[in-house]
């Protein structure tokens, strides 16, 4: 069997760990297998739809506690790019639920918003990869660094640096070697002020090597600590997982 | 084929029998239900395209709205998979996040909007069923799964919702019949018990290429059989 002939496994995940790891990197270089893929997994949510094989004949509803919790979730999980293979992660600006004197906003997903690390699970087929929102993530990280006012921090995550500019009105928590999170878990960067509670900011993962960058766009004033704990997917509201990190913040 | 006619009158009926809430119940039906119950080949979700488009735009109304559509379904697959209603729960949790945060990247021309977050839900309960912690939660859970109840909710679109599966599952299963029976075991353990097809080959007692090949087979006649207007 060639690559070419995984495309049915992939569309219905039977590849194992590598394997997938070998046919979305083909997936990218191959239009034949994207349609192929694209199609199969029309086939693959039908039979999913169906339930037929799965011997579980009345899986019963959603629990209807779950949805408040994914839309609550959803409410402050920035979205991703529309290219690129990159996540974008960032704050974004709550109102009703923020204090009301700090106004931290996340960029706007086409501009150039934040970056880290791709999803551990790609969507494969769907995705078409550019680095375009990469390069402008980059350069905005860029603009940040390279300002007047920067001021750097080290922050014991694997080697990372927070580096901030209250005249961009930004930040940036960026570094190398860090480890996973636990599985199930993602990292949150959180702002604390020296009063009132702290600030959530994005959620992220490392890639494999642990390398990752997270942009945060906004009033830096006031801010006197940032650290990062371990939490559910999508981040929390207020800290609930273990402390991974935390650095002072000095002007 | 006479379902879809079946489909356009219980509709009409059951909004007969609620006039004043019928239209905003339909209106705010998102899936694949309606226009799709027309003959058409593949299931055309255009109302869920339609969402899933304006929560790439970062609407979270589409999004409440498109997860109302979508999220028993994705909860179902996840359970199946799983077997376990904790475990379930998360990954379904999990997959609507990552429709959220992905939908920019969904790309209309492509595929239907519900098999993107079909798939979504899917990679995210396979992954969960191999990692080891849930193979030990399943074996516990094998016995005593016991889905969890929702409240039964009435009312056209939910009507209607059903019906459409069951038009659907039926196809799915009268395909499935045309499968050998070492291609539909093959399908079985890789897309319900997320096996790799490695594991399906050991499980089946067949050499690699003989898994891999049936299951290839199996899969690309269904999409065979289910292209074929029913």
């Amino acid at each position: 069997m060639t690559l070419h002939d995984l495309a049915a496994a992939y569309a219905v995940d039977a590849l194992d760990a590598d394997e997938r790891a070998a046919f979305t990197a083909h997936l990218a270089g191959c239009s034949a297998c994207r349609d192929q893929v694209a199609s199969l997994r029309e086939t693959a949510a039908l039979v999913g739809a169906s339930g037929a094989l799965s011997g579980l004949a009345e899986p019963g509803r959603a629990p209807a506690a779950m949805r408040s919790r994914v839309i609550r979730q959803a409410a402050r999980t920035p979205q991703q790019s529309s290219r690129g293979t990159h996540r974008i992660v960032g704050i974004e600006a709550e109102p009703a639920r923020r204090a009301p004197r700090r106004a931290i906003v996340w960029l706007g997903a086409a501009a150039a918003a934040v970056l880290v690390a791709a999803f551990g699970i790609g969507i494969g087929g769907y995705l078409s990869g550019s680095p375009d929102a990469a390069l402008a993530a980059h350069e905005q990280a860029m603009r940040i660094i390279s300002a007047e006012d920067a001021h750097t921090m080290s922050v014991p995550l694997g080697h990372s640096s927070f580096v901030m500019s209250e005249s961009y009105g930004g930040a940036v928590l960026m570094g190398d070697a860090a480890p996973m999170p636990t599985a199930g878990m993602e990292y949150q960067v959180w702002m604390g002020h020296a009063n009132g509670a702290p600030e959530p900011g994005p959620t992220f993962m490392p890639e494999h090597d642990g390398t990752y960058m997270v942009l945060m766009n906004g009033d830096m004033d006031g801010v006197t600590e940032i650290y990062v704990t371990m939490e559910p997917p999508g981040g929390s509201e207020t800290p609930s997982g273990p402390m991974v990190a935390e650095a002072d913040v000095h002007l | 084929m006479g379902s879809p006619r079946r489909l356009r009158a219980v509709s009409a009926a059951a909004a007969d029998e609620q006039p004043s809430d019928a239209w905003e119940a339909i209106d705010a039906l998102p899936p694949a239900t309606i226009r799709s119950a027309s003959p058409a080949s593949l299931p055309s979700d255009t109302p869920l395209g339609e969402l899933l488009r304006e929560v790439a735009h970062g609407s979270s109304t589409a999004f409440e709205r498109l997860y109302d559509a979508i999220a028993d379904q994705v909860y179902a697959l996840t359970l199946r998979v799983l077997r376990d209603p904790a475990l379930a729960e998360d990954a379904a949790q999990e997959a609507l996040l990552e429709v959220w945060s992905a939908a920019p990247r969904f790309e209309s021309h492509r595929g239907s909007a519900r098999a993107w977050i079909l798939t979504i839900a899917h990679r995210r309960a396979v992954d969960r069923v191999r990692r080891e912690e849930a193979h030990s939660a399943r074996a516990h859970a094998e016995h005593a799964a016991t889905p969890s109840v929702a409240p039964p909710e009435d009312g056209p679109a939910r009507v209607i919702d059903m019906l459409q599966g069951e038009w659907e599952a039926a196809r799915v299963r009268r395909a499935l019949t045309s499968l050998s029976d070492l291609q539909r075991e093959a399908l079985a353990l890789a897309y319900w018990r997320g096996l790799t097809h490695r594991e399906v080959a050991g499980e089946l007692g067949v050499p690699l290429g003989t898994a891999k090949a049936r299951l290839r087979d199996g899969i690309l006649r269904m999409r065979e059989l289910l292209e074929v207007a029913p």
